[in-house]
This record gives structure tokens, sequence and C-alpha cells, in this order.
């Protein structure tokens, strides 16, 4: 009797497996395929791409429209790909910069204060994005630095700072303190102790938010669409829109092409970073 | 005693020069914009006019509360959008955080893959969705008609019937992946015991879900919601890749209306006004997080 009940559970839980990984897959399935779609429509001649009837894959793989991003008659593309490295690499390497010290701070030290900062940094994305855009316009038309990869640099930065000290402080928690006081007793001062016992421990952590400011400043959309005005300081995605309203349905091609290149640098780097990445958020998440 | 206070001061000043440049950053770039956005906002900046702002008092919000014919419309959009997101994600996150927490072959690269929808920039996501939803061309429709879900091909994105489910699928689709990975960090801290102990107490799955899952999860539940919340609520531009606000003003949220008032009008005092207006807004949400969250004991 009982061994029966036991062969049965064994097999119920056997399809409940089976059913979880088709659900799984399904999830998976509708994740991906948006972008799927477009990196083989990007593949398509043309003429398939407006065929009546889709194609799951290319029946005949082309790449032309890949070599007319790159050729004479793309415009500035290659100019606002540029424009979005210098200035989401920029922004991340003063978020490393910034960073380390004050995540030290909060992770290694109590001070008066220290919650009254620590929520003030959690809450200080609130006011991004749509909220603060016509401050930093204003800031930009006064100073003279509308237009500018430097204004959108300083922008990619508050938009980043806040979750990135956060993230990191997970990371300095994760040290052992007997190792800092060791130092301390060793007769180290304190910045001692964060560049030899600490940066190299945590150093993952920071190649994790300088990725996490790069791909945040890479993604952006509002500060570049209302801060930047000519080819010389556009980045991709607006450039990418300009294309949208230019061409209209005439080149989708182009734009699918253009599109999958505007994706791929920060989708390889997140596949890179992808463990300390989620680390830190599980961190910060279960923290918080 | 007066050593040891000394130590103290002298460990507060340590921390204090460690975080200074972080604090002056933020306060320059992050605190100074809000006070700005908030001085402008009692004045009147028409850059079609004059470039330098004059003093108008309340007479923005005024206007915006009394006699702007599109504000509430606006409100009303915004609540849809953010209520509609939030809760879709939160469900839909939940089964794939759900799915996730077990040991499977090939399970670090599916909560890679998950996240690409994450991390691809928004324009991207605007091609292919506007590509997808093409009334013509559209793979949406040549399979909805195919399968005789509808009858004639639909303009998905102009539609004003459409265009919010749409919408709110692409928003689901977009975010759900990292708040499912949130919810499995805060899944996998459910301890094991716990369920072994009331399944051999006789509970079901359901039971199990409602008296475990839940109340442990419960703070990070709360966090996620908040900041899913905040998020979409500032969440400009996926709105604006796909339907810029319309068709008329039918989708246009808080942020979008920000931008037409600022940047299409000039009225960067109005939509200065706006965006204090949305500040509060969002800020009372921030406030009910932080009680929440104090009186929820810490595990």
């Amino acid at each position: 009797m009982r061994r029966a009940s036991g062969r049965v559970s064994k097999a119920l839980s056997l399809v409940q497996t089976w059913v979880e990984h088709l659900l799984l897959l399904v999830v998976l399935f509708f994740i991906l395929l948006p972008f799927y779609w477009l990196v083989v429509s990007s593949l398509k001649p043309t003429r398939e791409i407006f065929s009546l009837v889709p194609t799951w894959w290319p029946s005949e793989l082309t790449f032309a429209h890949y070599q007319w991003v790159f050729g004479p008659t793309a415009g500035e593309l290659r100019t606002y790909f540029l424009n979005t490295f210098v200035s989401a690499g920029g922004a991340a390497l003063l978020v490393g910069l910034l960073a380390v010290p004050a995540a030290y701070a909060l992770s290694r030290y109590v001070f008066p204060g220290k919650t009254f900062t620590a929520m003030t940094i959690l809450l200080l994305p609130m006011f991004q994005g749509p909220v603060v855009i016509i401050a930093w316009y204003y800031f930009g038309l006064r100073l003279g630095l509308l237009d500018t990869p430097a204004l959108l640099i300083l922008a990619y930065v508050s938009l980043s700072l806040p979750f990135a000290v956060w993230m990191l402080v997970g990371f300095f928690d994760s040290v052992p303190k007997e190792m800092a006081d060791a130092a301390a007793v060793d007769g180290a001062t304190p910045l001692q102790t964060l560049l030899r016992i600490y940066v190299p421990l945590v150093a993952p952590g920071i190649s994790a938010i300088m990725m996490y400011s790069f791909i945040l400043a890479w993604n952006d959309f509002i500060y570049a669409l209302i801060l930047t005005q000519s080819d010389a300081s556009k980045t991709i995605q607006i450039g990418i829109a300009d294309l949208i309203s230019f061409f209209g349905q005439r080149n989708w091609g182009g734009l699918m092409a253009t599109s999958v290149l505007a994706a791929l640098p920060v989708i390889l780097i997140f596949f890179f970073v992808e463990r300390y990445f989620t680390e830190g958020l599980a961190q910060g998440g279960v923290k918080g | 005693m007066v050593s040891s206070i000394l130590r103290r001061v002298m460990r507060a000043k340590t921390a204090y020069f460690f975080l200074l440049p972080v604090l002056a950053t933020l306060l320059i770039l992050n605190v100074y914009p809000v006070a700005t956005t908030i001085w402008l906002s009692f004045h009147e900046l028409n850059l079609l006019r004059s470039p330098e702002p004059s003093w108008a008092g309340l007479g923005n919000f005024v206007h915006l509360l009394t006699r702007d014919g599109n504000f509430w419309l606006v409100m009303g959009n915004t609540m849809i959008w953010v209520i509609g997101s939030t809760v879709l994600q939160l469900i839909v996150a939940f089964g794939i955080a759900a799915l996730l927490n077990r040991r499977f072959f090939g399970r670090k690269l599916a909560r890679t893959l998950i996240l690409i929808p994450w991390v691809t920039p928004i324009i991207v996501v605007g091609i292919a969705w506007r590509w997808i939803l093409n009334p013509e061309w559209g793979m949406l429709n040549h399979y909805f008609l195919r399968w005789g879900l509808i009858q004639d091909p639909v303009t998905w994105l102009y539609n004003p019937n459409t265009v919010w489910p749409v919408l709110l699928l692409a928003s689901v689709w977009k975010g759900s992946p990292f708040m499912a990975l949130m919810l499995l960090a805060g899944l996998q801290t459910v301890p094991r015991s716990l369920y072994e102990a009331a399944i051999v107490d006789g509970a079901n799955t359901v039971q199990l879900f409602r008296h475990i899952t839940i109340p442990v999860m419960a703070p990070i539940i709360v966090i996620v919601t908040l900041i899913t919340t905040m998020e979409t609520w500032n969440n400009f531009r996926m709105i604006w890749v796909l339907t810029e606000g319309g068709p008329g003003y039918r989708t246009t949220v808080v942020s979008v209306y920000i931008y037409f008032r600022s940047f299409q009008d000039f009225q960067l005092g109005m939509g200065s006004a706006l965006a204090v207006v949305s500040v509060l807004t969002i800020s009372i949400l921030g406030i009910l997080y932080i009680r929440m969250r104090a009186r929820m004991s810490p595990l």
C-alpha cells in the first residue's frame, strides 16, 4: 500500500517536473521572440521582410542591411555609436571612482547620519528622468553645455550612482571584517586598508557596478533626446529614432540591422558580468 | 572613556571623508536639479517668448488643476499604466521566479537569457515590437487572422481599444524578468526546513504558498513593488517609442505630458509644475513604503 502510493507520488512529481520544464520553455519562447524576430528579419532580403507570410528563418541569408550600416549612405550612424560609447564609458569610469570610497565608508564605519544617508541614496532614483529633465535642460542652456558629451556624462552619473553605491556596499559587506581590522592593527591607514584589502576583494563588484552604469547610460533615451541636438553628440538610440521618421517604412532592414548592432554591446557586456550583477542585485534586494 | 569618544569621532571623520565625493556629486547632480525644478515650477518660463523666468506664484499649479483640459485624463492614464504594469508584472514575475527556483539543466543560461528584454535598449524594443505589431506585415496580425481570432487586420498601436493592452503586454515583457530575478533571490532565502515541516503536518501547495512563501517574502515583495511602481511612473521611453502618447492623448502619461508641455510648447515653468505634482504623488508612495518597511520585523 505504502509502496504503491510512493510510486504514484514519484510518477506525479515526474509529471510535475516535465510540466514545469515545458512551461519554462514556453516562457523563454515568448521572452526571446521579439528579439529573435528582429535578428532574423534583419538577415532577410527586403522583399522577404515584406512578404505576406512570415518566415521563421531567412530563405536567403543576407548581410546587406549590415553592410548598409557601415556604408556611405547610412549618414552619421557611426558617429552616433561612437558618441554613445564615449558618454556611457565616461559615466562608468566616474561612477566606479566615486562609488568605491562611499561604499567603503557605508560598509565599514558607523557614524551619525548613516541610516539617513543610506535611505537618501536609496530614494534618490525617484527623482530621475522625466521629472528632472527640464532642470537639466535649463542648466545646459545656462551653462552653454547643451549638445555636449560632457553634459550627457554628468546626467548618466546621476542616473546610476545611487544604486551603484547601494550595490557595492553589499560587496564590501561580504569582506570579513577581521581582515580589515588586522590590517588596521598592523598600522595601515584607512586608505591603505581600502586599497590593499578591500579593492582586490571587491574588484568583481566594482566591475559589476561600472558595467551597470555603462548599460544604464547606453540604454538612456530621454536625456539624450532632450540634451543633444546635433550629429556631433547624438546617441545611437536617438539616431535610430530619427531614422524611423526619416525612412518611415522604406528601410526596415537597415533599421533592424542598426537596432541589432545597438543592442549587441550591452547584451555582450551583460553576459560577461551577469553573475556578479545578479549577486549584487540579490544582495541589494534582500537587504533593502 | 574620553579616548573612546575621541576614537569614535575620528572614525566618523574618516567615514565622512570617504563619503564626501559621492555626497557632493549627489548634491549637485541629483538634489540640485530637483531644487531647480521646484523653483522653476513657481515661475513662468516660456522659451518661445523669453529666456528669463518670471515669478508666477502658484499660477502654474492653479492652471494645471483647474484649466488644463488634459491634466486629469493624463493622471488617469498614469494610474492605468502604473497599476496595470506593476500588478501584471508581479504576477508574471512570481511565476517565472517559481519556475526558476528549481534545479535543472541549463538553469544558469535560462536566468541569463530571460534578462535580454531588460537589457535591450528601448528603441530596439520599440522597433522589434512595432514590427511584430505592424498592421500590414506584422506577425501578430498574420497569425491572428489565420487562426480566426480577428477578422480584419488590427492597427494595434493606433486603435484606442487595443493600445493599452498592447502597451501593458510590452511593459510586462520588458519588466517582469528583472522583477523575477529579484523575487528569485527572495525565494532562495526561504528556509527549506519550513516547507518540510509544513509538509509533514499535511499542508498542501496552496497553503505552503499562502502561509510560508508570502509571509517570508513580504519585505522583498514590498521593495520590488515599490521599485517597479517608481520605475513605471517615470517610464517615459517605453510609451514614447511605441505610441508617443497617442492616439490623441489616449496613452499620454504624466512623464509624456511633461515632455509635451516643456519641449513641444516650450512652457518650461508649466512642465516643472507638472513634474512637481508628479514627484509629490510618487513621494506619498515612498513614504508609505518606509512606514511599511519599518513596521515589518527584520527576518
